[in-house]
């Protein structure tokens, strides 16, 4: 690759994560169905997550403008025809996934196990204190936190810790994601505490996989790194 | 008379039925092609030929009108088992970057492959023969990356795809446009030897006139969504009505026979291979 | 998913063309009228600020000549969805304890429908029409070239703050021109794929994942692709010594007009006026 000016480079990189962003979200491609009342799990925020990684946060922001804009012009629902929901969390999925990008690019892989011990702490004494008012969300919250930090850590064990890294960080921000328009939504009144956390939990656990799952394959697939270096021949 | 292993009998066809951006692309078209000829099928840009192909392997379908019948089941009809009809018909498209989808071309090829749950073995095998077919090492070629292909090797790579599924019916949609000459001749042995080794059907859309000429032994002419001539590729080259009516030219050599016709120098019979034309020319020299 | 064959006429609205007012207004002006709008819509929780809102954003629809009900029909397949959400919200929502509307009771079962709860509702239901007839109203009534031309001129005083507000319009038309390109491809792409694999790209039992695993492997290619084409971009940029915005004239210029100003300042009005409703002491 020749060496480009900077800005520029970054001004295009934003240009076509932001155009992918709009295909999907416009034609709806970037949406699964998944069985339940309210929008369908998304693979549109996907793009601000690599564009953060790829570009640094101010690039995830925009391109999280976008994806928020977009959404908001094609939504044909009273929840996200609502800026706040639509447009404001959206800004943030960029940001996050780069700054833990950034944060565990360095990491080893005993760095980034005693992180995702302290996030699994925090998520066990949260899930105690959730189990106070809403009783079965507790042990969700706990169970899937455990599933979650177990695989990371089987899977550290045979993949490039930078592969990790980037999954980790993508499921940062897709979480941002769920996490702040849901929220939003029940401030606004769009939902109820429950529901949002109903919708969470059935959205929220897929499309960080798959956003983990998707944003490794382009990485690595731009960046030429991973352990996988030939066809499955 | 060999089996008819396709029969497209009045099939019309409109794109984004009622927007405002509704446009007609097939008015009421046909098509026969029997088992193990290489067909051809030419228009001008626009004509259908693309969209006509698609319905072949069930991309498009049910059909606003008209029948599809392929390897005898009804593609038109919605209760079609796709998935088989799909085993059986390959389609290769104009862009090969358009085809290309995995990260390496050895994935790529075996894809379809894979699709149709071979063992592993059994993949390798069929990517082994695919890949020798088109000319590509293997070795060389199964590790790279599909982006880093030059673009006569990508075209090659999208072809090896489809040939790895051993397809009955093969579609070629302009599969040639923008070769250089060695790689336009290459592909035309290869189609050849499918049709004579393998027994396959192969139809091919396509504008270049003298490429019909040399390679097919039938001839389908589609004009506005329309098909206007039909027939074994010599009756209608030679027809009386030409092809100039419908805004085609004709292959060169036909061009030459004629030529040589108006200055008294007339060949027998109807040539349309360089190889006829020549053989003529000396048969019609005086000894 | 939408039809293969319309992926490549994507676009955020049609712009449908009927010589309205409305329709001859400047982009700057409209863009930001929409932004004043939006933001009055959004802090309207009241039932008097809202049906003025909808009152005058109806009006303008109808004097931009735009078809009510096709813009409407947008709507339609989810209409179930909408009507299930609310219920829920009606339902559900915590409002103030005190003002219950109706109770009812069925032995273990007992629901409270608050007075909050139904302002809640309705509000959320106009402000939702208000918004998808704004929306309309921007895209319907201003082409593509004028929304880009007027974004980077609402944007241009960004740039006295060493902002990048050239650069941020650069994104939008680049992503603009990428988008129906990218919308080809992803059609081939899927029609390669069907053709190969006949549409099942996953190995999972169940539909969700298979349906994930599908979408994902048609992003990855699509992903690669729009990079080799910026790549091209960027040497082509570079090749006609593009170095940023700073000084780049227009070859179209729209000029600002009495209609412009009219327009600005009864948006102004409008949206002071909701918001001096919001805070009367009846609602």
């Amino acid at each position: 690759m020749t060496s480009y000016d900077k800005g520029t480079r970054r001004v295009i990189t934003a240009g076509w994560l932001l155009a992918i962003t709009l295909l999907l979200t416009l034609t709806r491609t970037g949406m699964i169905p998944v069985p339940t009342p309210a929008a369908n799990a998304t693979v549109s925020h996907i793009p601000a997550i690599i564009g953060g990684i790829l570009e640094g946060p101010i690039v995830g922001l925009v391109i999280g403008l976008g994806f928020g804009f977009a959404s908001f012009m094609s939504a044909t629902i009273p929840l996200f025809k609502d800026p706040l929901v639509a447009v404001l969390p959206r800004l943030f999925i960029g940001v996050t996934a780069a700054l833990s990008y950034a944060a565990l690019q360095r990491a080893s892989k005993r760095t980034l196990a005693v992180m995702v011990a302290i996030v699994l702490l925090f998520l066990l004494a949260f899930s105690y204190e959730v189990s106070k008012t809403i009783a079965w969300l507790g042990p969700i919250i706990a169970i899937i936190s455990v599933a979650g930090a177990a695989f990371i850590y089987w899977w550290m064990r045979r993949e490039d810790v930078r592969i990790v890294g980037l999954a980790v960080a993508a499921g940062v921000g897709s979480l941002t994601n769920t996490v702040l328009v849901l929220s939003v939504a029940v401030l606004r009144g769009y939902l109820s505490s429950e529901a949002a956390w109903g919708i969470g939990l059935t959205h929220g656990v897929p499309e960080v996989i798959v956003a983990a799952v998707v944003t490794v394959a382009v990485v690595a697939a731009l960046r030429q790194i991973g352990s996988r270096r030939g066809s499955r021949l | 008379m060999s089996e008819t292993v396709v029969r497209v009998a009045g099939l019309r066809h409109a794109y984004m039925v009622g927007t405002p951006m509704e446009t007609a692309a097939l008015r009421g078209a046909e098509l026969t092609v029997s088992r193990g000829e290489i067909a051809a099928l030419v228009g001008p840009d626009g004509a259908g030929k693309s969209t006509l192909l698609r319905f072949l392997n069930a991309l498009l379908r049910p059909a606003r009108m008209g029948q599809v019948t392929v390897l005898g089941s009804d593609a038109a009809a919605p209760s079609l088992d796709v998935a088989a009809l799909r085993r059986r018909v390959g389609l290769v498209f104009q862009y090969p970057h358009h085809q290309l989808f995995e990260r390496y071309v050895g994935d790529d090829v075996a894809y379809g492959a894979r699709q149709l749950g071979l063992s592993a073995p059994e993949v390798r095998e069929r990517v082994a023969w695919a890949m020798a077919a088109v000319g590509l090492d293997l070795d060389a070629f199964k590790d790279r990356a599909t982006f880093s292909l030059s673009g006569g090797e990508m075209r090659r790579a999208a072809l090896a795809g489809v040939l790895a599924m051993k397809p009955e019916l093969l579609l070629l949609d302009e599969a040639t446009t923008g070769l250089d000459p060695g790689g336009r001749s290459e592909l035309h042995t290869l189609l050849r030897r499918l049709r004579d080794l393998e027994g396959m059907t192969v139809v091919l859309a396509s504008n270049d006139m003298d490429e019909v000429a040399e390679l097919a032994d039938s001839v389908t002419v589609l004009q506005g969504g329309r098909t206007v001539a039909a027939g074994p590729v010599r009756d209608v080259f030679y027809s009386a009505d030409g092809l100039q009516a419908v805004g085609l030219t004709q292959p060169s050599t036909v061009g030459i026979v004629g030529a040589l016709r108006e200055r008294g120098f007339a060949l027998p019979g109807e040539p349309l291979t360089l190889a006829e034309v020549e053989e003529g020319i000396w048969r019609a020299l005086p000894a | 998913m939408a039809s293969i064959a319309s992926l490549r006429h994507v676009s955020i609205g049609q712009y449908i063309a009927m010589g309205s007012v409305v329709h001859r207004l400047d982009p700057r002006g409209k863009l930001i009228c929409f932004g004043l709008l939006i933001i009055a819509t959004v802090a309207a929780t009241t039932y008097t600020s809202n049906v003025l809102l909808l009152a005058a954003v109806l009006g303008l629809v109808l004097l931009a000549r735009l078809p009510v009900g096709y813009l409407l029909s947008t709507v339609k397949p989810a209409v179930p969805v909408i009507l299930i959400l609310a219920l829920m919200q009606l339902l559900f929502y915590g409002g103030s304890a005190d003002a219950a509307l109706l109770t009812l009771s069925w032995g273990p079962i007992h629901i409270v429908v608050g007075r909050d709860a139904v302002r809640m509702v309705v509000t959320s239901l106009l402000r939702f029409l208000d918004l998808l007839f704004l929306t309309s109203l921007l895209t319907n009534t201003t082409t593509h070239g004028e929304l880009t031309r007027g974004l980077e001129s609402v944007l241009s005083p960004l740039n006295a703050l060493h902002l990048p507000g050239h650069e941020l319009a650069m994104i939008g038309a680049i992503a603009l021109r990428f988008v129906p390109i990218l919308g080809e491809q992803m059609e081939s792409i899927l029609m390669a794929r069907e053709s190969r694999g006949v549409g099942t790209g996953g190995s999972s039992r169940w539909r969700v994942v298979r349906n994930a695993q599908q979408v994902a492997a048609l992003i990855v290619p699509l992903f690669v692709d729009a990079y080799r084409r910026s790549e091209e971009m960027m040497l082509a940029m570079q090749a006609r010594c593009y170095r940023g915005g700073r000084g780049r004239t227009h070859l179209l210029e729209s000029a600002w007009r009495l209609s412009d100003a009219l327009a600005l300042g009864l948006t102004v009005l409008l949206v002071a006026s909701v918001l001096a409703l919001q805070h009367l002491p009846f609602h």
